[in-house]
């Protein structure tokens, strides 16, 4: 007993002594180890203590009562998992391209900011929120977040939320794509990896459904060895003059043809391609967290970018905005994520033993999402300043080549040569890495340190485009599965108005959602493919700030549930998190709509084309165009704000009438079952 | 509606085999692991699953099986995040 508060009080101090050196350290550079024991010092006290008395005192977990995998098991959705193999599904479910991008672009704040919002903002909000939605399920048979936001607070809520999501889907799938071809732009290497695991993926669906059936390890097994082989091919067609060609494409082209997959993906039975890609992406999704995890760990690498730069001011070139309240959406999934509701009451609470393991899987597989975005950050902060912003800034902003871009950077007060900018490119394998914007490129250089530092030197190209493999990847089975998902949704909506459209089954169906979806996000991703500040200026915080807004839906239904089941006293443990979320995010979005600098605010940046246009030093057409975007931005940032404020004033209603006793307080729980398990 | 006919008595280690030892043993483990991570069907747990606790059901073929995971996996809500 002794031991134990001992050892944890070393587990505090040393997180606090972690803290105090990166508060008070001046120089050149830091390493990235007082991050490291920051981070995690402050997860494992707050997963002892915090995630404890939420579980004990606010949710009153409770082992005797079976979970809806004991009482519905049914062996195929409703099963029994173990503990950690359940936190390793929730994880590979849950993190995904959010975690790795947001901070990365976020550093150009400095390493600082994030850090500190990534791990206070897991363990006070982010963590919470999985948790509480997870457990909340878990009570309800696996009830998704939609469902109990119509059952707590009224069916109203539930098709705003159902509609919130839908929407967040289409700007979410847009941005995504944008930071793929962002990284595969003018890249043939990439292009060819990122195109061999098509075949290679309905291959793997052949083989699992007609070859050998429910033989998904070993086809998954041959698959992921095919990758590795075409990562290694991609450098021959690199370097091959006529082969080369084939496969380099503009910006454009690449994103009709992201447009198109995504089409053919949602429309073809889903053993055959997107399935097979979603076990590929999963493993390499493991695999590279954890050799990561490794890397930093081995090498230790020390951090050049300075804690804070001068951008927080709001003149950053990597997107616009001051510190407060860009940082927190532009790191959106590393902190809270309002995404992970929708998984955290989808498959995992039907597959918990006992009621306590939902505090592992919740609040720790969130604690781990967090430790990979601290992970990322550190991957960027490697970086030379001016290398970072080389990378991330619009070629508009940089002048288009090395020199001028130089030039730029050095009037930032960050020293950067033009040879370095081409020997960096060079040694990547690429012919050039300026203006790439998303984040992708700049961590997968970060990425390609650290690996070749470790595991091998001189394999640095080989390691940037397994970066680069692995991010695409993922991401666009996240554009594949998430279409679907959407069409789904969209259908389901459209069966409402008539009742044939909502039938999945049926095909003009089918294709007719699959075509909206996709030119839903397609638009987006062209705006953002055209748009002369990089497209990730507008379209990222627009993502950020639905995907908190989603979050603070899910902290809105977790405060009903809690008051509900008679808590009130413990309601701060979301109202906490989800004021600062509000504040954060209508800030940010009202700045986004109405800010008078062109670059920030979206209305201000349509006049400003206006005047262009009309002192003719715009095409009219390109104009016409561009303001019809900003309109469009700035639409869709006010139907978010006032689909959010909807909803929580639904929501605060709710509380006031069961706070005020006008309204019993009861939750719609599944009834107490006795577990059959012995403890 | 609970399913306790031979459950009772012990938590359920997931559907990890227990009992055997040695080198197949640990590669069978790994290769369940796997399989329940990436989120993969498992017919033979489905089937032992249904034969143990639910006899006088009918248990899916193997192919009826992966058809309705499929749909299960893909046909509903996001299972995934970004």
């Amino acid at each position: 007993m002794l031991f134990k508060r001992i050892g944890w009080l070393l587990v505090a101090l040393t997180g606090a002594v972690a803290w105090g050196v990166l508060a008070l350290h001046r120089g050149e550079t830091i390493n990235a180890a007082w991050v490291v024991l920051a981070a995690v010092g402050t997860y494992l006290v707050a997963y002892r203590f915090y995630s404890r008395f939420l579980a004990d005192r606010v949710l009153g977990v409770n082992d005797r009562r079976a979970t809806p995998a004991e009482r519905l098991g049914n062996g195929r959705d409703f099963v029994p998992t173990s503990r950690w193999v359940l936190f390793g599904h929730h994880f590979a479910a849950i993190a995904g391209a959010g975690p790795l991008v947001g901070p990365v672009l976020a550093a150009q704040f400095g390493y600082l900011p994030g850090t500190i919002w990534l791990v206070f903002g897991v363990v006070l909000g982010g963590a919470v929120q999985d948790f509480i939605i997870l457990f909340g399920s878990m009570r309800r048979d696996g009830k998704s977040l939609g469902q109990m936001a119509k059952e707590e607070t009224g069916p109203a809520t539930g098709l705003l939320a159902m509609i919130a999501v839908l929407a967040i889907m289409v700007i979410l799938l847009a941005v995504l794509a944008l930071v793929v071809v962002n990284a595969l732009k003018d890249s043939p290497w990439g292009v060819f990896t990122i195109l061999c695991t098509v075949p290679i993926a309905v291959l793997m669906g052949f083989w699992m459904k007609v070859w050998r059936p429910g033989k998904t390890l070993e086809a998954s097994a041959a698959g992921v060895a095919l990758l590795l082989l075409a990562l290694v091919g991609g450098r021959h067609v690199a370097e091959s003059a006529t082969l080369a060609p084939y496969f380099t494409y503009s910006a454009l082209t690449l994103a009709y043809g992201i447009i198109g997959y995504g089409f053919i993906a949602s429309v073809l039975p889903v053993w055959m391609l997107l399935c097979p890609r979603d076990y590929l992406s999963t493993f390499m999704k493991i695999g590279t967290i954890l050799l990561l995890a490794l890397g930093i760990v081995l090498v230790l690498p020390p951090l050049k970018l300075p804690a804070v730069t001068p951008f927080i001011d709001g003149t950053g070139p990597v997107f616009a905005g001051k510190l407060f309240p860009f940082a927190f959406i532009t790191i959106a999934c590393g902190a809270i994520s309002g995404f992970h509701a929708l998984v955290a009451s989808g498959t995992t609470p039907k597959m918990l033993i006992r009621e306590s393991d939902a505090r592992l899987i919740g609040y720790g597989g969130m604690l781990m999402e967090s430790f990979v975005a601290v992970m990322a950050l550190c991957a960027a902060a490697l970086l030379d300043p001016g290398i970072y912003f080389a990378i991330n800034a619009p070629l508009t902003t940089l002048g288009g080549n090395v020199h001028s871009a130089a030039e730029v950077i050095r009037g930032w007060g960050f020293s950067v040569t033009p040879e370095q900018i081409d020997a960096l490119a060079a040694s990547v394998g690429e012919k050039t890495l300026l203006g790439r914007t998303g984040g992708a490129p700049s961590l997968a250089v970060g990425m390609a340190h650290i690996f070749s530092s470790a595991f091998g030197q001189g394999l640095m190209a080989l390691w940037y485009h397994f970066a680069i493999m692995f991010e695409a990847l993922f991401i666009l089975t996240t554009v594949d599965t998430g279409t679907r998902v959407g069409r789904f949704m969209l259908q389901e909506l459209a069966g409402q108005i008539w009742r044939p459209l909502g039938r999945t089954s049926w095909y003009p169906s089918t294709v007719l959602a699959s075509a909206l979806v996709v030119a839903g996000w397609g638009y987006f991703l062209v705006q953002g493919v055209m748009d002369p500040l990089g497209g990730i200026n507008s379209l990222w915080p627009l993502f950020g700030i639905s995907n908190q807004l989603l979050a603070s839906v899910a902290l809105c239904v977790g405060t009903t549930l809690i008051i509900k089941s008679g808590k009130a006293r413990y309601a701060w443990v979301t109202l906490l998190p989800l004021s600062w979320l509000v504040a954060a995010t209508f800030t940010a979005g009202w700045q986004k709509v109405f800010a008078d600098d062109p670059r920030l605010g979206f209305l201000a940046h349509a006049a400003e084309t206006a005047s262009k246009v009309a002192s003719g030093t715009m095409l009219d057409s390109i104009g016409a165009r561009l303001i019809f975007n900003d309109r469009l931005d700035a639409g869709v940032t006010i139907a978010f704000m006032l689909i959010t404020l909807l909803v929580l004033l639904a929501s605060a209603r709710e509380w006031v009438l069961i706070l005020t006793r006008r309204k019993p307080a009861r939750a719609q729980e599944s009834p107490f079952v006795e577990t059959a398990y012995a403890g | 509606m609970l399913d306790s006919s031979g459950a009772a008595g012990r938590v359920p280690s997931g559907r990890m085999g227990s009992g055997a030892v040695g080198g197949g043993a640990v590669l069978a483990w790994l290769a369940s692991v796997i399989r329940q991570v990436s989120g993969m069907p498992d017919y033979k747990g489905y089937a032992e699953h249904v034969r143990r606790f639910h006899p006088g059901t009918r248990v899916l073929t193997e192919q009826e099986y992966y058809a309705e995971y499929l749909h299960r996996r893909y046909g509903d809500g996001p299972t995934r995040c970004c």
